[in-house]
């Protein structure tokens, strides 16, 4: 099988963001509503959900070696991982909807990947009583990431400068809007329903194999420990960072010149980017959002 | 017949095309511009007068505040006599040499008569001995270390006769490795204070004149044994705030063509503030710095405040 050819990928300008039922959006996630909205989930699917730059393409990637890896291990080397995992409300010209990619998806169970906010998550999956794994990443790191990966994707608003994004990532307007309202969603559904499991990238980064294990408890899989390790190990940022199949580096869309897709996927790389004024001012802000959660992170391991 | 003198305005203005971001070169062990270490012998040899009255700082620690405040308690607090001239010209800078027909501090010095003022930002060492021998007075201005480094990094921006700063990060290591013009911070800010008693230097902080402008333009005021009304002192308190000497064109180097300072990239008096490296410095950056500083400083106790 090919690696698909995404040359006709076509973008107009970068978008603008707007309001999409509350929520800031851009016309690349929206365009396609009515198919998100009404996408039949199946029982055994499987979301991927996190908020942009939280971790998205490595749980993709682990879900994908736990389920597929010894199965069909001619994927690892074919498929980008784009494919393999399919973006739900991805709506770009040139490339398969998100929806039609998913329906497609001739495996049994379907991942598929998403950063709508819990509310604007289609129905079906509840449902079905789909499982969720959501990952949530430190607001400061994540903020870091987000902002490297505007500046090199042309299908995303115009970043402007890091003092600029940092106020606007404070203020939720960002594409899939409110970091703290995401991160908190998906906390506060976990408490009705028990079919989420909730990961924090700061675990993952400090313990790969216990999150792992983490992972496949709660998808009832008996993968041997043997086979945990090796996967453990082919998961390890600087390998998925050299692999052309998880680092998107055949989609046109993005400009690697700017910055890699993955970066550094570190715990506590914001302090390098903040100043010390703008960590102050972020955390009063932080304070005062995160005041009526119980979700606790962690900036550094 | 003799061609009138040029105005130092005009001098530089004719200069400009040998403007140049000049390298810096080692003299005893401190980095120099190549132009003032080119010129050396005539510099260290420079004789001043005993009643001669030194400034010293480390680049962008509160020289030109300094120097007006200097100005204007010589002069009774008088506005209109300390904008007689620039302030390089009033108060020589005594090590600086600029391409011809710039006026070297040496020649500026040359065509004054004692008492006079004069501008240094030589470490302690490198001060000619005729200082200390002749018992002049010295008022050393220092500020703390991560504003002032802030500052210098913005003024080699604009001053394109220093060599080109780079990136931010990679300035601050050149600041930790004393790799900067006129050298370390740590070693200039040191060498003064150790030898503050000894030699009668009046050690003043950036922080303190920011936080009580009057108490210490009184301490310069006894230093220098004059005597002025507290009215002129209020005087002087707001003539030298930031925001009037921000808007002196005698104080605030805007007389020097776009050539040399371009202060289209950075203004010469850019702030002024206690404090404003929380802008500039990441946590991580703060931190590798405040391990530095406190190696570098552990033999010495130097009241710095980094906020007041």
């Amino acid at each position: 099988m090919e690696i698909p050819d995404f040359s006709s990928m076509k973008l107009d300008s970068r978008p603008e963001l707007i309001d999409f039922e509350g929520v800031s959006m851009t016309r690349y996630f929206t365009d396609n509503w009515e198919k998100v909205k009404n996408f039949q989930a199946r029982p055994d699917d499987i979301l991927i959900a996190t908020y942009p730059k939280a971790g998205t393409t490595w749980v993709s990637y682990i879900l994908d070696l736990l389920y597929f890896g010894n199965e069909s291990p001619e994927r690892q080397t074919s498929q980008p991982i784009y494919m393999r995992v399919p973006f739900l409300e991805m709506c770009f010209q040139g490339l398969p909807l998100g929806t039609e990619l998913a329906d497609t998806l001739p495996t049994s169970p379907r991942p598929i990947k998403t950063h709508l906010p819990v509310q604007l998550v289609p129905k079906s999956f509840w449902e079905q009583n789909s499982k969720v794994v959501y990952v949530a990443r430190n607001a400061k790191d994540n903020a870091v990431s987000y902002f490297h990966f505007d500046r090199m994707n042309m299908g995303q608003p115009e970043p402007g400068d890091w003092n600029t994004f940092l106020q606007k990532f404070m203020d939720g307007r960002n594409v899939f809007g409110p970091w703290y309202d995401h991160v908190n969603g998906y906390w506060k559904k976990k408490q009705t329903y028990s079919n989420i499991l909730y990961m924090f990238y700061e675990d993952m980064v400090e313990d790969t194999g216990r999150e792992v294990a983490r992972l496949c408890s709660f998808l009832g899989l008996s993968t041997s420990a043997t086979e945990r390790e090796r996967i453990t190990k082919g998961v390890q940022f600087d390998v998925m960072k050299q692999n052309k199949m998880t680092n998107y580096s055949t989609l046109p869309v993005m400009d690697f010149k700017i910055s890699p897709f993955m970066r550094k996927g570190k715990v506590g790389d914001w302090r390098n980017h903040f100043t010390v004024a703008q960590n102050e001012q972020f955390d009063e802000v932080y304070k005062q959002k995160m005041k009526n959660t119980t979700v606790k992170f962690r900036t550094e391991i | 017949m003799e061609q009138e003198p040029l105005s130092y305005e005009e001098a530089i203005t004719r200069a400009a095309d040998a403007i140049q971001r000049f390298p810096l070169k080692d003299v005893q062990g401190v980095p120099l511009m190549s132009t003032i270490a080119d010129n050396w012998k005539s510099i260290s040899e420079f004789c001043p007068d005993p009643s001669d009255l030194l400034i010293s700082t480390y680049p962008k620690a509160g020289t030109t505040w300094t120097q007006e405040i200097v100005d204007l308690l010589l002069n009774n607090g008088d506005a209109q006599v300390c904008k007689r001239a620039p302030t390089a010209v009033r108060i020589p800078f005594l090590e600086i040499c600029a391409p011809p027909p710039i006026p070297s501090g040496l020649e500026l010095l040359k065509q004054m008569k004692p008492p006079r003022v004069i501008k240094t930002h030589l470490p302690i060492q490198l001060v000619p001995v005729g200082f200390w021998q002749n018992k002049c007075k010295v008022i050393y201005m220092a500020r703390n270390a991560k504003d002032n480094l802030v500052s210098y990094f913005h003024f080699d921006r604009m001053n394109l006769t220093q060599p080109e700063p780079g990136p931010w990060d990679g300035y601050i290591h050149k600041f930790m490795k004393g790799q900067l013009g006129w050298g370390s911070w740590y070693d200039h800010v040191k060498g003064y204070w150790k030898e503050s008693k000894e030699r009668n230097i009046l050690y003043i902080l950036y922080e303190d004149m920011k936080e009580n402008p009057s108490r210490e333009i009184k301490r310069i005021m006894h230093y220098l044994d004059l005597s002025v009304s507290e009215d002129v002192i209020n005087k002087i308190v707001q003539l030298t705030s930031f925001h009037v000497m921000k808007d002196n064109p005698m104080a605030n180097y805007s007389y020097i063509p776009k050539a040399v300072f371009d202060q289209s990239i950075s203004a010469f008096m850019r702030k002024g503030e206690v404090g404003d490296w929380v802008n500039h410095f990441t946590p991580a950056q703060s931190k590798m710095f405040d391990e530095d500083y406190t190696n570098q400083m552990k033999d010495v106790d130097i009241p710095f405040r980094l906020n007041i």
